[in-house]
């Protein structure tokens, strides 16, 4: 029987609420959702909490820090660089998946939604299990193949054949784009995902890489690859301005190429 | 339950099944071709319905006519069970159900362009 509703369990409830306890200047109001492992059966919850914006950084992250360090040290999130390099911080906020350490409060109103990345299985808090989703990024081989011995020298590439990695190479595999993608929602268990195939496509387009041939061999798939239906959510939400969708459509041309 | 096999073993799966692209440039050439096929079927078949049954009939029967409407009956049959598959494959997930649509699929719409095929061929026959 197809399922409609979330199970019991996984149907968000109204949370608690974290006032603060004088009036703030700017005051600014975050639900963020709240979920306990160690708690059997407790279904998540929105928690409210009040900041005063004067008195907190500007990025989202300053306010989940805040938060954790003042107000309740419960609050569970990922967070490194605070600056959009490791991607450890992605997460959905107002409906967008993004890093919040490069999302600015003031872009967002004064009331502001924090979840997880969406259709992840979620460890606590706002931290989800991207273990399926490193596994996926292993099985393309992410590394330079050669054939034969390594020369005495460096493998050399022309700068027009680096350039053809500019938009590609960025890519610090936060999720944001995969877990916007209802594609890898519903086939998550086949299909890579953009973030992954942005990487093979990294790969099958390095002018020193030698293995482009089984590269495509492992991508030609109905799952793997051609569950994108470009419905270009991951190219909306790159927090790096990356467009993931075009590498795919790149990856179907290199199909086509090859077959004709 | 405990889900005991390992994240690597789960990402690789059966594998890559090596085919797809072959269905995929089919799904878009299959559109393009249906574009004037289609403008040209339902505009020559209204058309001449407007002049009466029989006149629509004698159109149909007409030897160009009924290759190129056959042609236009089998592309759309194929096009609707490339995107129907498609379909299936998105958003049935049991395997049962999955693999018995899927067959079901490749009966119901070979059998409806049969049936487009052998009605015009009747009519064709039965006119001239």
């Amino acid at each position: 029987m197809p399922q409609f509703r979330l199970p019991a369990n996984s149907r968000v409830q109204p949370g608690r609420d974290h006032p603060v306890e004088r009036p703030p200047a700017r005051p600014c109001e975050l639900r963020i959702y709240r979920y306990d492992p160690d708690t059997p059966n407790a279904a998540p919850r929105l928690d409210r909490y009040e900041i005063d914006l004067d008195d907190c950084g500007p990025m989202v992250l300053d306010a989940l820090i805040k938060i954790k360090n003042e107000i309740d040290p419960t609050l569970t999130f990922r967070r490194s660089c605070r600056e959009g390099v490791c991607g450890s911080c992605a997460m959905n906020i107002q409906g967008t998946n993004t890093l919040a350490c490069t999302r600015a409060m003031s872009d967002l109103g004064p009331r502001i939604a924090i979840y997880p990345l969406p259709h992840m299985p979620v460890i606590k808090d706002l931290v989800s299990d991207l273990s399926h989703f490193y596994a996926q990024y292993t099985s393309i081989e992410p590394w330079l193949k050669t054939r034969g011995q390594a020369g005495d020298r460096e493998r050399l590439q022309s700068p027009e054949d680096r350039a053809r990695l500019d938009q590609v190479y960025e890519c610090i595999l936060c999720a944001c784009c995969s877990t916007a993608c209802p594609s890898y929602w519903w086939n998550s268990d086949r299909y890579l995902g953009p973030a992954v195939l942005l990487q093979a496509y990294r790969w099958l387009v390095d002018s020193r890489d030698e293995a482009t041939g089984e590269r495509l061999d492992q991508l030609e798939d109905p799952f793997r690859l051609y569950r994108c239906h470009t419905i270009l959510n991951c190219t909306n939400t790159c927090p790096k301005g990356l467009n993931p969708a075009a590498a795919i459509a790149e990856i179907k041309r290199l199909m086509v190429e090859r077959g004709s | 339950m405990v889900e005991t096999r390992s994240p690597a073993k789960q990402a690789v799966g059966l594998g890559s099944a090596r085919r797809g692209s072959g269905d995929w440039l089919a799904q878009r050439l299959t559109a393009l071709a249906l574009v004037p096929l289609l403008c040209w079927f339902v505009w020559g078949l209204f058309g001449h319905l407007l002049a009466g049954r029989g006149a629509m009939m004698r159109w149909l029967a007409a030897p160009a006519v009924g290759i190129f409407a056959s042609l236009a009956l089998g592309v759309a049959c194929y096009h609707a069970y490339l995107g129907f598959r498609v379909v299936v494959e998105d958003y049935v997930h049991a395997p049962v159900s999955r693999g018995f649509l899927l067959i079901a699929l490749r009966f119901v719409f070979f059998a409806v362009a049969f049936a487009d095929v052998f009605m015009i061929l009747r009519l064709s026959l039965r006119i001239s």
